[in-house]
């Protein structure tokens, strides 16, 4: 389920940089070219369909889809916290939970 | 009708919202601590010995204890501690259905496995009290809090609805928290909270809704089946596939047959430490009947099922965890909520979405304040009185709630040990205290009542791990070392309530200070304050 909720949160990141509220309390005044905001909309929604995907295969329908919708809303929770109070530090957990979901899914 | 589709939604979702807060609030908190009844339960008997029996050793004792009880009895029930929902082993007795079809006497005892006798420790309600009263209430028959908790589910589960369709920017919003902006502040964390947790509430409301089905409608089963409880489980059975319990006493008695054998045969069909839990149908009948459960590990609440002859000991039939298909949908929906299946991480992301939940409804009765104060304080003749038992209600419910909680606790390790009604006593503690912290607002300005009972709450639940290492020699200092995690587990999270209770009420307390030194006001412009 950590590895799940990783992968989520890397997902509702890349999902909340495309609006201007959150990416400008990162990069303040920046525009978005329009590729990159496709890029970031599809990696988003992939990252989501591959967390949901991982849980089922692991853990079954019944226990894999609530332990991603868990996964879900604490990641969820996490990253409105972050936004409210430490935009920045979402970039740090950001990179983080990248490297860890890697680093977890090569030790698979 | 108020114009357009969204205001209409709105004004629903603020009155549904309002009228049932309260209970809802009550119900959100005490069924949330449920997800740990069985670590309360541990907690509230700090003498009893830690089980490590093995299962035979738990079915020789719970059979022993039974047939000492002697008497006619329905069924029984053996719950060993094969897994985390049972804290000890625990028998069950159940009398014969009443004549007007009204489900017979039940009765429950812990029992301690390496003498059969009860468990011998502090009577208390336990974690099981606590948990219970988020539907059952307390001070009132089933039938009554069926219909009580019913009602405000169905309002809830309009106002979750209702709520949805008038969050303009569900999505825009998504992330959005804006914090120290008064009434803005407060809308965004009752709305960020209910849209990441709304798979959580909806399935929570919804299913507790499911839960009480058979009162909310009770023709459909009793219509077909006839009514009363006896009908209702022949229905129950005959859904699950399970025809050989749809059988009557024959009146000549039997031996109720050797159990240990019976679950040595579950055992080796389904491996060690996969019985959940034991029914015994009219034992010492010739017709008795054993049903055997095994072990809930998902969802579907519904497991497979062993069922035996009560004499011979014989399996009968083998009934699989899956049946029909309205049968898994409504075990699912029960299983979800319940959260049997659940292990540690989940169980705690659970507790996390429930304190989310009560969060949601706690902002939600503020709110309705908070929007109305500026021009509430205005009036010439003060706040409308139903203002003023809104605001009132709102201290009571959301922090004197947690102030009586701790009470409760407190009670179990104050009062006597040997105190004979202690166990109601816990309870009635909890809702005396209650009652005076619905009593305080009426004799203190609201904000310094909010202060004050967010104070006393974090002095409270403060005061819990050190009253229980004082009484019990079970403290932080050994629970830790000693990795006895419920012990260790339940202070920490005492400690982390106090810690939460402690900063809102600091924070309140610095809010409304400086107004108050400049301008000792009468109650009505310091509440109007208290909203900037």
């Amino acid at each position: 389920m950590l590895i799940a909720g990783l992968v989520i949160y890397v997902g509702l990141v890349a999902l909340a940089l495309l609006k201007n509220r959150h990416l400008h309390q990162l990069w303040p005044g920046l525009a978005l070219p329009a590729w990159t905001r496709k890029t970031l909309s599809t990696a988003g929604w992939s990252l989501l369909t591959v967390a949901a995907i991982y849980l089922i295969a692991q853990r079954g329908v019944g226990n894999g889809l609530v332990e991603y919708l868990a996964a879900f809303t604490v990641a969820g929770l996490i990253l409105v916290v972050q936004f409210s109070y430490s935009p920045r530090s979402v970039l740090a957990l950001g990179i983080f939970a990248s490297g860890g979901a890697t680093a977890a899914v090569d030790d698979n | 009708m108020k114009n357009g589709f969204r205001q209409s939604m709105a004004w629903l979702h603020t009155w549904t919202g309002l009228v049932v807060g309260w209970v809802l609030f009550f119900v959100f908190v005490t069924g949330n601590l449920g997800r740990f009844d069985s670590e309360i339960d541990l907690w509230m008997q700090p003498e009893a010995p830690v089980q490590i029996a093995s299962l035979e050793q738990q079915i020789v004792a719970a059979q022993t204890r039974l047939q000492q009880r002697g008497g006619e009895w329905e069924r029984w029930g053996i719950y060993p501690t094969t897994n985390r929902d049972s804290a000890f082993l625990r028998i069950t007795w159940e009398a014969p259905a009443q004549p007007n079809g009204a489900r017979g006497k039940r009765g429950e005892e812990f029992i301690d496995p390496t003498t059969a006798a009860p468990l011998d420790a502090r009577a208390t309600g336990g974690g099981q009290l606590l948990y219970k009263m988020h539907y059952a209430l307390h001070y009132m028959p089933r039938s009554v809090s069926d219909w009580l908790i019913g009602i405000c589910s169905m309002f809830m589960l309009v106002a979750i609805i209702s709520g949805v369709i008038t969050h303009k920017k569900i999505f825009a919003d998504f992330f959005t928290f804006r914090p120290n902006k008064g009434q803005r502040s407060w809308l965004d964390l009752h709305a960020v909270l209910a849209v990441l947790t709304l798979p959580f509430f909806l399935m929570i409301t919804y299913s507790g809704l499911v839960f009480l089905v058979y009162t909310l409608f009770s023709g459909v089963v009793s219509n077909h089946y006839g009514p009363g409880y006896k009908n209702r489980q022949d229905f129950n059975n005959e859904l699950a596939g399970r025809q050989e319990l749809l059988i009557e006493r024959t009146g000549s008695a039997a031996p109720l047959t050797d159990l240990t054998r019976v679950v040595q045969q579950a055992e080796y069909q389904w491996g060690t430490n996969q019985v959940r839990s034991l029914e015994i149908l009219y034992p010492g009948d010739s017709n008795a009947r054993v049903r055997i459960a095994r072990q809930i590990e998902s969802p579907l609440r519904s497991t497979d099922e062993l069922i035996f002859d009560g004499t011979t000991g014989e399996l009968l039939s083998e009934i699989p965890a899956e049946g029909v298909a309205s049968r898994n949908f409504y075990e699912t929906l029960l299983g979800l909520h319940e959260s049997l299946f659940a292990g540690w991480w989940l169980r705690w992301l659970y507790f996390l979405s429930g304190l989310a939940g009560a969060t949601i409804i706690a902002s939600g009765l503020i709110l309705w304040v908070v929007k109305r104060r500026p021009k509430q304080t205005k009036q010439k003749n003060g706040p409308d009185f139903g203002f003023k038992l809104v605001e009132g209600l709102n201290v009571g419910t959301i922090a004197g709630l947690q102030i009586a909680i701790a009470a409760f606790f407190l009670a179990n390790r104050l009062l006597p040990v040997d105190f004979a009604a202690r166990a109601s006593w816990e309870a009635h503690i909890l809702f005396a205290i209650w009652l005076l912290a619905f009593l305080h607002p009426i004799i203190r300005p609201i904000p310094r009542a909010w202060v004050e009972q967010w104070t006393v709450a974090a002095l409270a639940f403060a005061a819990l791990p050190i009253v229980n290492a004082v009484t019990t020699g079970r403290g932080l200092n050994q629970s830790i070392p000693a990795a006895d995690w419920a012990f260790a587990g339940f202070d920490l999270t005492c400690l982390a309530a106090a810690a939460l209770f402690g900063t809102i009420a600091y924070r309140l307390q610095q809010r409304f200070k400086p107004v108050a030194a400049k301008r000792p006001a009468p109650v009505t412009t310091l509440a109007q304050e208290a909203s900037a």
